[in-house]
């Protein structure tokens, strides 16, 4: 008889316990982010406030490198060293040595609208750009991305500017940054006509800038990372035999 | 809102009070059954009066102590800010000057306004550095003021503690008043000479002499000097302008803030574009109460606490009352009083008790809340602390009716619980035979299938559907389950929170009910006359396993370690108090829930402790069984012991954490007596003060035992191996002196590979990179890996100054630091997205560095990488290597520390964001105070001004002491209605059984032997209510301390358990339950048997 009613205590327990672990797991799992897995690519990030996450809420989790390693999976990890502010020389000496000490698989440079915004002259700037992706290449095994200037005209803070000449000088401008870039071999990745077709959805430029209209929205830093991750993928898949 | 919640309780009072009255109008049976019963026994009448009294008692102690306490807040805040209530200024940076005919213009709007008892144009002159070169002392970050006093009305009372002149109308050119701040740090008389440097005068000093020496002034507690308009336009070249024009209100100035929003709004009609009028006072008192939050969070918990305790005691009560009278509820049941009668004739003499009980217990309340300023009064007068008692009638009101009402409504759920009996089984006083509840789907068909069916037996079997499906947890489950898709819908924590639980409840009760289906299912093959105890010991097993799985889920899920509840609980504690209020009450019904149910088994080794007790074998056997036979009043009476513990446990706990944070002077000073600053040049470091006083001054030099310095430099910082690999902000301070000695600076980790904290020190010395970060930069996991307790993120105030004397910038310092000069330049020399960051201090947190991956698998901490840079500059990026973590548990020590060596590349040719701080520790027989002038003395050239840490922290954290010491007394006061709360449930468990005692003398019991009957009881319960209470007290305060109080409030408070006071609040609670039960056992024992057997 105890050994009966024993065996049937150990039953109910094991069931009870069994039951409540499977329900606590579930009820957990519904609202616990999954564990980062080991990353074993490091991905770097060179660039200005848009990089830092200045307009979006949370700049850790929505700035646009933030979300292009989203994207990119659990395999990289980012070292984001974007500066709020940050012109090429300021990236030289603040970003540059940081990157070289690590051992990125990719690299990601967005540096272009607080150079032309502080008036750096074109040519110094292409100068200081070269020396940039010189160094960078010598990193063997990064990929290396450059991002463009974007339309800028569409901004609600250069709503002001001389439109006509504002286009003239952001051509100017990419048209040596593609230069630059198919001369040193490094992927240019066109920022401008993506941003372009925003001018037919007004309604959307309001979404994917912030209040001050000119830092990206957490939508706008979606919209940037998705256009460098179509960039990756799309090289990638041309080097791919 | 108060006014509308005094009307809303008066009037439910009065519509209670007039339902009763109809109620007994209707049948004078249940007022005269009810009267008789709270007459027959006085003693008990008064028992129970006492206990509802208590509920009052705690709510209305409270609501006196807080709006005491925000009166005390209101208080300082204004004297702080002096009697200004408005100020008009011109927006934009500078002095901000305008013409004094905007303030003439001001001046005649206001003449004749009733609310306006002064106006006062003025320049005021900020951050100026004043030398009382008579007494050879220094004193920075002054206000020097001008007014025109013609219509300044009680601006210009400066209350002079000195002879005349103390109008302003009498001062000559070259004369001063110095209020009372700036006069005690200048260590000023009448008569001495002061010399006020400032930029807004740069090279020239402006020379006057002290002829009075005043109260707080114009501008409060703000270190002020007032002298002529005047000669402070010449000196200022600012002939006819003005930058304030001050407004005083009528009324006093605690009422006259009240009609700001209106003066300002006519100021407001007659300025010029560009300018604004602060609403200072309004401001000031906003800002001061909302710095409050930590101990409003704590007296918020303190009420919701005390409300737990009095429902747990009023249930106690009634559920004793209601067993005590079984006997008569079952008589009058049997002569064919239906239930809802014998509930009416409880509830009406319950109202009786309740009604009078409230007014004591709000008089007592009250009396006790007085009693615990009034003792705070000798604690806190060397603060100089404004200590009113603030009673307001309105809130009396409340705190009566709603003491009445929620008495009343405990009471009327505990006697409609208890009211069900079987008539048979009352008259016998034997346990009630097992329920035999109609099937579900009989109730199912009642409630909505039989067509002819009367609406109230359609209403009752609803009902009983709903129950039904309760207790098979259809309803539960159904109920957990839509709550937390909905509270992760709308990331609502707490309600998810909630849902889990109700939802594994709701799981535990659809098995018990299978289980017992297929229990019912096998017992149908025994005998008929078998079935009925075969089911109901059934039932009792899987009560026992269910309550103890529910219980230790519960005690499981709140109790678990961060770490782990970061991964299987993320939504447990979101920093909200009311969390830690349901956690705690969970834990304690979850221990007690699992406890109380299986009793009988954890009684085991004790019963066979007891069977070998010899002579004592019978007392421990009677002692040992009525508990576990009783369930549910063993059950009450462990769950106000546990909770009555675990309040006390946290509330002490919470207590001392906070006093420790501001009364621990020597941790908050790290061990240094004097901080100094060179204001007018730069001094040359620890060697050129050594070298000075060596000269000049050997006495002073050999009282100084270590000397450190320390700078504040504007660095980012990146740590490119962690999670939250960004540049981020962190104070970073270069540090030098004995501070590289650890001298104030105690490691709680190193790094592999350095045996020592010596060796740490050597390697930040002789290492330039090598560096020391504090606790509080490491992210939550990571402070956990390496058991640290870290404080919360930095505040603006850290990024300011280097550690230790970051802590002496009070706001208004800190207001002056961001204007000085130096940090405005700072600021424009920044990038406009930073410049907007420093603006917003609250967007600091999402940029403040977080450090994680500094341990190794075995968790031990690994020598780090970050890189630091200074966005000013053009130096490139640094590699640093993080060795050491300094203890910072208090908040006084934020900071990534280094060597010049470290950090002089990155600073190269910038200038610097703060002074250099020196920082005196002196050896023990030193005079600390007199130490301090005669270093300021010593190196006037410098402008050198030296600060005695204690007295600054005291008067920093003045608000915080005071609240500290109402905190404490606070706890007191509920060991004081816990014990009489505990004391009462004592004296009611001995009352309800004198029948028992008679029996047992009956049979031959000593009396000796009935009180030890009673007291291995009382033992017994107090012992395992106690124990269950800490450690479940400990558990929570160690698991959601951190979450709860730490993050929320962002003040470096850090958990620190007081075990002294601890283990005396255990002592005492089952010393009160023991005293509680000896004495009415002692007399009950006395009564002759056949007296005690026809006990009612």
């Amino acid at each position: 008889m105890e050994t009966a009613l024993a065996r049937h205590w150990a039953r109910a327990i094991g069931l009870v316990v069994l039951v409540g672990v499977l329900s606590i797991s579930l009820s957990a799992a519904s609202l616990t982010p999954r564990r980062a897995q080991v990353a074993t690519l490091t991905y770097v990030a060179l660039g200005a406030s848009d990089a830092f996450g200045i307009g979006t809420q949370d700049p850790r989790t929505q700035s646009w490198p933030a979300v292009l390693a989203q994207t990119l999976g659990p395999d990289y990890h980012l070292i984001n060293l974007g500066v709020p502010g940050a012109t090429v020389l300021v990236a030289a000496h603040a970003e540059l040595p940081v990157a070289l000490a690590q051992q990125p698989a990719l690299i990601t440079v967005w540096l272009a609208v607080n150079d032309l915004e502080a008036n750096v002259p074109l040519a110094t700037y292409i100068d200081q750009l070269r020396s940039l992706l010189l160094a960078l290449s010598s990193l063997a095994g990064a990929r290396i991305y450059v991002g463009d200037l974007p339309d800028l005209t569409l901004l609600p803070s250069f709503a002001h500017a001389d439109q006509v000449a504002l286009t003239a000088t952001i051509t100017q401008w990419n048209g040596a940054i593609a230069a630059l870039c198919q001369n040193l071999g490094v992927t240019l990745v066109d920022l401008y006509a993506p941003w372009s077709d925003l001018r037919s959805h007004p309604t959307k430029i309001a979404q994917d800038f912030s209040a001050d209209g000119f830092h990206p929205s957490a939508a706008g830093a979606q919209q940037l990372a998705a256009t460098f991750a179509a960039a990756i993928a799309t090289s990638k898949s041309s080097v791919a035999p | 809102m108060t006014t509308s919640l005094a009307m809303l309780s008066v009037t439910a009072t009065i519509v209670v009070v007039i339902i009763l009255l109809v109620w007994g109008i209707g049948d004078a049976f249940i007022v005269r059954q009810s009267l008789r019963n709270f007459q027959r026994r006085p003693l008990r009448t008064m028992v129970i009066i006492v206990g509802l009294m208590l509920t009052t008692v705690l709510i209305a102690a409270a609501s006196t102590v807080n709006a005491t306490l925000v009166l005390a807040v209101k208080t300082v805040a204004i004297a702080n800010v002096g009697r200004v209530d408005e100020s008009v200024l011109q927006n934009g940076e500078g002095l901000g000057l305008f013409p004094v005919q905007i303030g003439t213009t001001v001046m005649a709007r206001l003449a004749q306004d009733p609310l306006v008892a002064g106006v006062a144009p003025s320049l005021r002159i900020d951050g100026a550095l004043v030398i009382d070169t008579t007494q050879r002392q220094v004193r920075g970050s002054v206000n020097i003021l001008g007014m025109d006093p013609r219509q300044a009305g009680p601006l210009r009372d400066f209350s002079a503690q000195t002879s005349a002149p103390s109008t302003l109308e009498q001062l000559g050119a070259g004369d001063a008043i110095l209020n009372a701040s700036v006069a005690t740090a200048l260590h000023a008389s009448v008569g001495d000479h002061i010399a006020i440097y400032s930029s807004s005068w740069a090279g020239q000093a402006l020379q006057l002499r002290v002829v009075a020496i005043g109260g707080a002034g114009p501008l409060g507690q703000q270190q002020t000097v007032l002298t002529p308009l005047s000669t402070l336009q010449h000196i200022a070249a600012a002939p006819g302008m003005i930058n304030r024009v001050y407004i005083a209100n009528v009324g006093n100035p605690l009422t006259g803030s009240g009609e700001s929003t209106v003066i300002a709004r006519t100021i407001q009609s007659v300025l010029p574009p560009g300018f604004q009028v602060q609403l200072v006072k309004a401001d000031a008192v906003n800002y001061a109460l909302s710095a409050e939050t930590l101990f409003g969070r704590i007296l918020n918990l303190y009420t919701l606490f005390a409300l737990a305790i009095d429902v747990l005691l009023i249930v106690l009560i009634f559920a004793l009352l209601a067993a005590e009278r079984r006997m008569d509820l079952g008589t009058l049941r049997a002569f064919g009083f239906q239930r809802g009668q014998l509930v009416e004739v409880m509830l009406f003499e319950a109202a009786l008790y309740n009604a009078t009980a409230a007014l004591p217990g709000a008089l007592a309340g009250l009396g006790l809340g007085y009693l615990v300023v009034t003792l705070i009064n000798p604690t806190v007068a060397h603060l100089g602390f404004p200590l009113l008692v603030r009673v307001r009638p309105v809130d009396f009101v409340v705190t009566l009716c709603l003491g009445f009402l929620f008495s009343l409504l405990i009471t009327a759920l505990t006697i409609s619980a208890t009211s069900k009996l079987n008539i048979a089984a009352a008259l016998h006083n034997a346990p009630d035979p097992p329920s035999t509840a109609p099937h579900f789907h009989e109730l199912w068909q009642t409630a909505v299938g039989r067509q002819h069916e009367q609406w109230q037996r359609r209403l009752a079997s609803f009902v009983g559907v709903l129950w039904g499906g309760c207790w098979r947890g259809f309803i539960p489950l159904a109920f957990g389950l839509s709550t937390m898709a909905l509270a992760a819908r709308h990331d609502q924590p707490l309600a998810s929170a909630i849902g889990a639980v109700v939802e594994i409840g709701g799981i535990v009760l659809l098995l018990r009910w299978l289980v017992l289906w297929r229990a019912a299912r096998d017992i149908q093959r025994l005998r008929e006359d078998e079935r009925l105890t075969a089911i109901e010991r059934k039932r009792r097993q899987i009560d026992r396993v269910s309550t103890m799985f529910f219980g230790a889920y519960l005690v499981v899920y709140w109790g678990m370690p961060p770490m782990i509840a970061h991964y299987l609980a993320p939504s447990r504690f979101n920093g909200g108090i009311e969390e830690f209020f349901l956690a705690g009450i969970l834990m304690v019904l979850g221990i007690v829930l699992a406890g109380a149910m299986n009793l009988s088994w954890l009684l085991t080794p004790l019963r066979a402790l007891g069977a070998r007790s010899g002579r004592l074998r019978h007392i421990m056997f009677i002692g040992l069984i009525y508990p576990a036979y009783q369930r549910l009043r063993t059950g009450i009476g462990l769950a106000l012991f546990a909770l009555v513990t675990f309040v006390m446990v946290v509330m002490a706990s919470l207590t001392n954490s906070t006093s420790q944070r501001y009364n621990d002077i020597s941790q908050l000073t790290g061990g240094y007596d004097i901080i100094g600053q060179s204001l007018s040049q730069p001094i040359g470091g620890i060697d050129a003060i050594q070298r000075k006083l060596a000269e000049s001054d050997t006495h002073t030099a050999a009282a100084i035992q270590n000397i450190s310095a320390a700078v504040e430099l504007p660095l980012a910082i990146i740590e490119p191996g962690g999670n939250d690999a960004g540049w981020r902000l962190y104070p970073v301070a270069e540090v030098s002196g004995d501070f590289l000695k650890g001298a104030g600076l105690p490691l709680v980790a190193r790094a592999q590979g350095y045996a020592t904290d010596a060796a740490v020190w050597a390697a930040v010395r002789d290492h330039p990179g090598d560096v020391v970060i504090d606790a509080g930069a490491l992210a939550t996991d990571e402070a956990a890996t390496l058991g640290i307790q870290a404080p919360g993120p930095p505040q603006l105030e850290h990024f300011a100054a280097p550690p230790i004397a970051a802590t002496l910038l009070g706001p208004s310092s800190l207001e002056s630091a961001i204007s000085a000069p130096q940090t405005q330049a700072l600021l424009r020399q920044t990038s406009p997205e930073v410049r907007a960051l420093l603006s917003q201090p609250a967007q600091l947190l999402a940029y403040t560095l977080r450090l994680s991956n500094l341990t190794d698998a075995d968790g031990k901490l690994q020598p780090t990488t970050v890189w630091a840079e200074d966005f000013r500059g053009n130096a490139q990026a640094a590699r640093m290597t993080i060795i050491g973590i300094v203890n910072n548990t208090q908040g006084q020590r934020y900071g990534m520390l280094g060597t010049v060596a470290t950090f002089a590349p990155l600073e190269r040719g910038l200038t610097g964001i703060s002074n250099s701080y020196y920082y005196f520790q002196l050896r023990p027989s030193a005079d600390v105070s007199a130490i301090a002038r005669t270093l300021s003395s010593d190196l006037l050239e410098y402008g050198f001004e030296t600060t005695v840490i204690s007295q600054a922290l005291r008067d920093l954290n003045a608000p915080e002491l005071f609240a500290t010491q109402v905190l404490l007394r606070l706890v007191g006061l509920m060991l004081f209605v816990g014990t009489a709360a505990l004391m009462i449930s004592g004296l009611r468990s001995v009352v309800e059984r004198r029948q028992q005692i008679g029996m047992l003398r009956a049979l031959g019991f000593q009396r000796w032997e009935i009180q030890l009957v009673f007291f291995v009881e009382t033992v017994l319960v107090a012992f395992g209510g106690t124990l269950a209470g800490l450690g479940m007290g400990l558990l929570l305060c160690h698991n959601g301390f951190a979450l709860t109080f730490t993050d929320a409030t962002q003040l470096g408070i850090a958990l620190i358990i007081p075990w002294g006071t601890i283990a005396a609040i255990l002592l005492i609670a089952i010393a009160a339950a023991a005293v509680a039960v000896a004495i009415p056992a002692y007399q009950a024992s006395r009564v002759p048997p056949a007296a005690a057997m026809r006990y009612e």
